[in-house]
């Protein structure tokens, strides 16, 4: 015993466009499991006895795929949509990072500032700075107390201040602080090969300078 | 021939049945079951049945038929192996990678492109309730309460969305 309808019967037979959209309604919320149970047992009679019951549910897994598809494959929220429901996890997610960046970065250029200050305070007053030495025109010389550092000690603070600069100038770079944001602890960015290369590099006195300590140690003997 | 053999039918029909109507039936063991898994085993069953007692589904009623035993199997199998509620995910990752029985794909790209088209002209309000309802699951009722309209309001327009993308995909293009 058989209550299907024929399957020419199910298309023809369509009484209205309304009749199929309720069909459709009640098969979509079948499917996603939010039809009251009197209503569940109602339409799986249907699904029993009427085949366009039948092809209605496959017609609404059809479109519900499609629109889980297209909302899967959009990604973010549309610009005109929704964003309140997406920022907050959007905020979870990147904005301790971003902040935890933000906060190292800052610590190391206020570092690095300090340093500076740190130098030309040594550079312009120091307690061991020599009896001015005068110009032709008998007028005192500041700038000439550079001479009161040994070369030991000016190249120390020059390698010194120009780590810090340098490890700024790093953490300013896109890629590190991609990396900063990652999970790994900071330990693991201070990269052997590259810090190796940068002390190689970029930290050495330059000869300038060396030359210019030579020459100032040489008077120095002289005298 | 035992009367058995002479009742089963011809496989070559069951081949052009399947070919025909194979994914729809898979949609439909998918929307009982709410799991693709479970609705390919239902279909097998199905189809075995079919071979074995098909003569007594006369041509024009067999496609229903077929759907008919294939519910059979669905629920027989709901009963024993029960589903799970989060269809709409499942639907999701599985319409790319799956393929019907008759190697048409279970969701053509075709088919998503006209719904990403006919949901881009949905109204703002409806894509709303669409997006909140398909892709973040949540229940008519909490969409109701954090949109802060009433349920029916909800239901309404998650309606009058469903009906227009379907217009757009039995509309000839």
């Amino acid at each position: 015993m058989t209550h299907d309808k024929p399957m020419n019967d199910s298309k023809n037979n369509r009484s209205s466009a309304s009749t199929s959209m309720d069909v459709e309604w009640l098969a979509f919320q079948y499917l996603t499991g939010e039809l009251p149970e009197a209503s569940v047992v109602y339409f799986e009679e249907c699904l029993e006895n009427d085949q366009l019951a039948r092809e209605a549910l496959a017609r609404t897994v059809e479109l519900t795929q499609a629109m889980a598809m297209v909302e899967s494959t959009t990604g973010d929220v549309p610009s005109n949509d929704t964003p309140c429901v997406r920022s907050p996890i959007v905020a979870t997610q990147f904005f301790p990072h971003d902040q935890a960046g933000k906060a190292w970065m800052a610590r190391v250029a206020w570092s690095a500032v300090a340093a500076l200050a740190g130098l030309a305070a040594l550079l312009f007053w120091n307690p061991r700075t020599s009896p001015p030495s005068l110009d032709p025109g008998g007028q005192p010389v500041a700038a000439t107390d550079v001479s009161v550092f040994d070369s030991g000690e000016l190249a120390s603070l020059w390698v010194e201040t120009g780590e810090l600069l340098v490890t700024t100038t790093l953490v300013s770079d896109g890629e590190s602080i991609d990396g900063l944001l990652d999970d790994e602890p900071l330990a693991s960015h201070s990269e052997p090969t590259v810090r190796a290369e940068v002390n190689d590099d970029r930290l050495q006195a330059p000869s300038w300078m060396m030359a210019a300590l030579a020459g100032f140690t040489d008077a120095e003997k002289q005298e | 021939m035992t009367a058995d053999d002479a009742a089963k039918i011809d496989p070559t029909i069951v081949e052009a049945l399947l070919r025909e109507h194979g994914a729809e039936l898979e949609r439909f063991m998918i929307g009982v079951l709410r799991d693709p898994q479970l609705a390919g085993d239902a279909m097998q069953n199905a189809l075995v049945k079919m071979v074995e007692r098909g003569h007594t589904a006369q041509e024009k009623t067999r496609k229903a038929w077929l759907f008919r035993v294939a519910y059979h199997e669905a629920l027989l199998l709901r009963r024993r192996e029960g589903t799970g509620d989060n269809v709409l995910r499942q639907l999701a990752t599985t319409a790319t990678t799956q393929a019907g029985p008759a190697d048409e794909p279970i969701l053509r790209a075709e088919i998503v492109g006209r719904v990403r088209k006919a949901m881009d002209a949905l109204p703002r309000e409806q894509r709303r309730i669409v997006r909140m309802r398909i892709y973040e699951q949540k229940t008519f009722k909490v969409i109701a309460e954090e949109l802060q309209i009433p349920i029916g309001t909800a239901l309404s327009r998650m309606r009058a969305a469903m009906g227009q993308l379907r217009s757009e995909l039995t509309e000839p293009e």
